[in-house]
């Protein structure tokens, strides 16, 4: 009870350095429970989600036209228990939602038949409207909670050959499809009525494939497996216009990672928070203690001991740190709704956060240990001095050694010599402060980096994902006896139909250049490991405008082969090596010449010429036409005579820069939510390192202060050396972490990004602009701040400093 | 002499809440240039709050106060600091000497403030510092290094680097030893000697006799004046004249 009381009377002594401890761990407590809650939780609701829907181990969309040698594949398959399938149709879209009045975007939807349902892979609809209607449409939940679309909104498709207007009847939750960020496209469903009619609208048919497999097989080991095995079996597969595989293991993680970035982020600044927190701790400790010292002496003169005063200083501050978790608890609790709208509108998933009383208890525990840690080691001193020399002042631990720029030899101005001064008596402390403030700049000036890159100008991240960039993309579905083939040997190679396709767009005015591109999977080995990957064929990548080699050069010859990043580490390979493409019995050996990076397909893939192309797949089919128009040119016109041009072939065509801001446009905004919450909680806490450490001075010196006014000091003048005491700290530190934003900022994106998608390097624009900003930014605040704070010198009478002696 | 600070009618009065306490009433006052004007009075009779008061450390009820023609009771605060750093000396019971720093810089901290001139300074600080007994070895001391003697020494080097019209001593023996008393008056009767005002409020005779004048203040007045003239350590008459003045006073 006696030390209960010492504690409180510290408390109401130190209110504000209370406050901000406690505020400092109320935000740490929030972010850390917040951070490790969701991202454990987000994976379970994705498997959660799955299990509700009986999703399928294994999914197989393509247009491969002959399902019973599918069926005969499933059979004869001894891993596979159960498989079902549903028709699809597949088409680019341009959409938008009419009653919203939002501006049209470009993707790519499967559309299905609602009355075409299955127990494997079964559809959950949400915020389900009273009556199904013909043209009513079931859409993905990203629409709803990434795009804010509801039920009942009026929503249009632009398909190739028609137009029609939708009523959206519900959400659909689906871990396989989640969002653009994962998946590139759309899977809708549709009245039986309307399904019929989407056939004449210039859509792709094909079959959807649901498979589970034996409980005891892990699905993301054994599609590798199934990939190998149903090319093997049915030969050409491969090459369909639509050809995709996936498993439900991998995509759950897939449709999280981003959701998992954002709580990573939350997670590191709730560990400066943490360590500014301890800081902040020990630094008012020593000062309370040198500030209370004769207090100190009357207490222990009359017996108390020094682990009681320690003690006293636990629960001072212990009593503090478990109020700041609870408060930190209810604000974790109080924006659970933002939260859950943030990773939502990310992962296109129906997440809730729920309560977890383990992990608040964990989090709990750490802040706790942390701060009676600090309390301890801060403490030490308190055992060292006797009561006789708390009663005089305590010892003045002084290191007589040094005196830090001496009046008598520096040129600097009198005050920056005393800022100076300062700085260097606390050289720890202040070491620690550039440290935080550095790293906290940093990060800051490198995500307002990546935002520009991704929002503002996205060249630098359509370099990253790899997908090259033209103007328009040509899929053209064969429908009217044109041949996509490679030519006859011994024809000449540009007498292909998709060649003549290409003279022919390059006719129209305000076309640049148009050439195919080709695609095919094929499974790799080295010999030893082996990996199904997806390859993409040029026939001259000189054209391309998106350089991804890294290493090495692009194929030249047709035993050539560039690989992926992470398609060469899975193999193990470099340049160099041999690698075997193998597609049903046969077997190509290929060169590595090359090793290349891009984002889609997780990092993974391969890249031949068309020569290559037709040695592993001779019966694919090129279906992709690349489309460049010159600068100023309105692409829908040239997109309009296209299809004039080509109105009997059925085909997709997407204006890329639609296309890609939609698949983007998630991104976008989770970049600059997080940059927005980097650059607000960088500037909070360094307002609030500057607050306490300027008030715990006034309150350390106010008496020396109030005797260098007797002597002549004016307040700007005093004012001006607390500032110069901590601001050239604070602003070596931004400096330090734009300098370092400047010189790394790629090479750390490129490691954040080489773990989900074998990133090697980054070269994203470096604009000094925005991180100059950064910099400012931080600077300002704690300018304003200390000059605000130290404006309370004006308030110290010297009379007064001199008369309480 | 011509006066270098006149009082006039100097008011000064604390309130607290409803109460209020008049501490000087009218006082009036000059202080001629070379004077060692020296104020006594009893406990709470405004001794060290007319000596902050004229000083330009704290500002008057009412009253005028005009330094070498100056007026400074109606200076701004920071105006009243640029005064006194220009022209006020100040040594305090404590020397308040800042801990963080060494001798040399305690004093320069001070010089600074008025002159640029850092050579200058550095050597008029050496210059003083030999004055008062301290050798080099202590330059680069730090305060918690010398004895309480030494550092009062370094104190009154640091109230006298800028040359002021006015020395202001508040009680500046008062924490000494009985040596170290007489060490430090001695320092105050030499600077004096070589032309330095001091106004000094002690109450202690041993450090009164060294004033050429005492002023005794009673209930925020100046009651009476006492001349005792230049001093010599051979006059041993001051001391008989100052007791039986103070005597009269009821001190």
């Amino acid at each position: 009870m006696k030390l209960m009381i010492i504690a409180l009377s510290n408390m109401r002594k130190h209110k504000s350095s209370i406050v901000v401890t406690g505020i400092l761990v109320a935000c740490a407590m929030l972010l850390l429970y917040s951070s490790i809650n969701s991202i454990g939780s987000v994976t379970n609701h994705a498997a959660d989600v799955n299990k509700k829907q009986n999703a399928a181990d294994v999914i197989l969309y393509t247009s491969y036209e002959d399902k019973e040698k599918v069926f005969d594949f499933f059979d004869s398959q001894e891993e596979i228990t159960e498989y079902e399938s549903r028709g699809f149709y597949s088409t680019g879209v341009k959409y938008h939602n009419v009653t919203m009045d939002s501006k049209k975007e470009q993707m790519e939807f499967r559309i299905m038949n609602e009355k075409d349902k299955t127990n494997i892979s079964n559809f959950i609809i949400y915020d389900k409207q009273k009556e199904w209607k013909e043209n009513s449409i079931i859409l993905p939940m990203y629409l709803k909670t990434g795009l804010g679309f509801h039920s009942g909104d009026e929503i249009e498709l632009e398909y190739a050959l028609a137009t029609q207007t939708y009523e959206i009847y519900g959400f659909i939750e689906d871990v396989m499809f989640p969002n653009p960020n994962t998946v590139g496209m759309y899977e809708c469903i549709v009245s039986s009525e309307e399904y019929e009619r989407v056939a004449s609208y210039g859509c792709l048919a094909g079959n959807a494939y649901f498979v589970k497999i034996d409980e005891k097989l892990q699905p993301f080991k054994y599609v590798n497996d199934f990939r190998k095995n149903i090319d093997d079996h049915i030969p050409g597969i491969s090459s369909s216009v639509v050809y995709y595989i996936n498993d439900s293991q991998s995509m759950c993680y897939a449709a999280s990672v981003w959701a998992y970035t954002i709580m990573a982020l939350f997670a590191v600044f709730a560990i400066f928070i943490i360590v500014i927190a301890v800081i902040v701790i020990r630094f008012t400790i020593v000062t309370t203690l040198e500030d209370n010292l004769p207090n100190i002496g009357i207490l222990e003169a009359g017996g108390y001991t020094s682990k009681q005063m320690i003690f006293a200083n636990m629960v001072e501050y212990l009593s503090t740190t478990i109020i700041g978790i609870l408060l930190g608890l209810a604000g974790a609790v109080g924006v659970k709704g933002l939260l859950e709208n943030i990773v939502n509108a990310t992962t296109g998933l129906k997440w809730q956060e729920e309560f977890s009383p383990v992990i608040a208890v964990i989090c709990g525990i750490i802040l706790i240990l942390m701060v009676a840690l600090t309390i301890r080691i801060a403490s030490r001193r308190m055992k060292k001095i006797t009561p006789l020399d708390a009663l005089r002042d305590g010892i003045h631990t002084h290191n007589f050694k040094k005196n830090p720029i001496s009046l008598e030899k520096s040129t600097l101005p009198l005050n920056l010599s005393i800022g100076c001064k300062n700085i260097l008596q606390s050289l720890k402390q202040n070491i620690s402060i550039l440290i935080i403030v550095c790293l906290l700049t940093f990060i800051c000036a490198v995500f307002f980096n990546v935002y520009y890159n991704v929002a503002v100008d996205p060249d630098g991240i359509i370099r990253l994902v790899g997908i090259e960039k033209c103007d328009i993309a040509y899929e053209i579905n064969n429908t009217n006896g044109m041949d996509l083939h490679f030519p006859a040997e011994g024809t000449d190679k540009k007498d292909a139909d998709y060649w003549k396709m290409c003279d022919r767009i390059k006719e129209i005015e305000g076309v640049q250049n148009a050439f195919p591109c080709g695609s095919g999977s094929t499974y790799l080995t080295n010999g030893k490991q082996n990996t199904q990957i997806e390859l993409t064929a040029y026939d001259d990548f000189s054209q391309l405008k998106i350089n991804t080699i890294v290493e090495g050069r692009y194929p030249e010859e047709n035993n050539e082969i560039v690989l992926a990043t992470k398609t060469a580490e899975q193999l193990k390979v470099e340049i160099g090596d041999v690698v075997y493409a193998e597609s049903g019995e046969k077997s190509n050996d290929f060169v590595v010449v090359g090793i290349e990076q891009h984002m889609y397909n997780v990092g993974t893939g391969a890249l031949v010429n068309f020569d290559g192309l037709q040695k592993i797949s001779p019966d694919v089919e090129i279906n992709n036409l690349f489309v460049y128009t010159e600068e100023d040119v309105d692409i829908d016109t040239i997109i309009k005579e296209i299809k004039d041009a080509f109105g009997d072939y059925q085909s997709n065509l997407a204006n890329f820069d639609e296309y890609f801001t939609t698949i983007l446009a998630t991104f976008s905004s989770a970049i600059g939510a997080m940059s927005l919450f980097s650059l607000v909680s960088t500037m909070i806490i360094v307002c609030l390192i500057i607050y306490l450490l300027i008030k715990m001075k006034l309150l350390r010196d106010r008496r020396m202060l109030g005797i260098y006014k007797a002597l002549g000091f004016t307040t700007p003048q005093l004012v001006g050396q607390t500032v110069l005491s901590y601001i050239p700290v604070i602003g070596t530190g931004a400096l330090l972490g734009g300098g370092l934003a400047i010189l790394i900022g790629n090479k750390t994106v490129a490691a954040v990004f080489r773990v989900i998608s074998g990133i090697q390097k980054c070269n994203f624009t470096t604009v000094y602009s925005y991180i100059i900003l950064s910099v400012v930014l931080v600077i300002v605040a704690a300018l304003a701040i200390a000059v605000a704070c130290s404006a309370k010198i004006r308030k110290i009478e010297p009379c007064k400093m001199i008369q309480e002696q | 002499m011509a006066a270098i600070l006149k009082v006039t009618d100097l008011c000064k009065a604390f309130s607290n809440g409803s109460v209020q306490q008049h501490v000087l009433k009218n006082l009036t006052m000059n202080i001629e240039k070379g004077d060692f004007t020296v104020i006594m009075g009893s406990s709470g009779s405004g001794k060290s709050t007319m000596l902050y008061s004229v000083s330009g450390m704290d500002r008057p009820t009412l009253g005028s106060i005009i330094y070498d023609g100056q007026e400074i009771s109606k200076l701004s605060n920071d105006k009243l600091a640029i005064f006194r750093r220009k022209n006020c000396g100040f040594v305090f019971q404590q020397n308040y000497l800042n801990n963080t720093m060494s001798v040399i810089d305690n004093i320069l901290v001070n010089g600074l403030l008025v002159s640029k001139d850092r050579k200058k300074i550095a050597a008029r600080a050496k210059e003083y510092l030999k004055k008062v007994g301290l050798t080099a070895e202590c330059y680069d001391k730090f305060p918690s290094q010398l004895s309480g003697g030494e550092a009062q020494r370094v104190a009154i080097v640091r109230g006298l680097i800028n040359q002021p019209g006015i020395l202001f001593a508040d009680e500046p023996t008062g924490a000494l030893n009985s040596q170290n008393t007489t060490n430090v008056l001695d320092i105050f009767t030499e600077f004096n000697q070589d032309g330095q005002t001091i106004v000094m409020v002690t109450h202690d005779i041993r450090s009164a006799v060294r004033g050429n004048r005492v002023l005794y203040l009673k209930d925020g007045v100046i009651e009476a004046e006492c001349e005792l003239g230049r001093y010599t350590p051979e006059d041993t008459n001051r001391d008989h004249i100052l007791r039986e003045f103070l005597e009269k006073m009821g001190w």
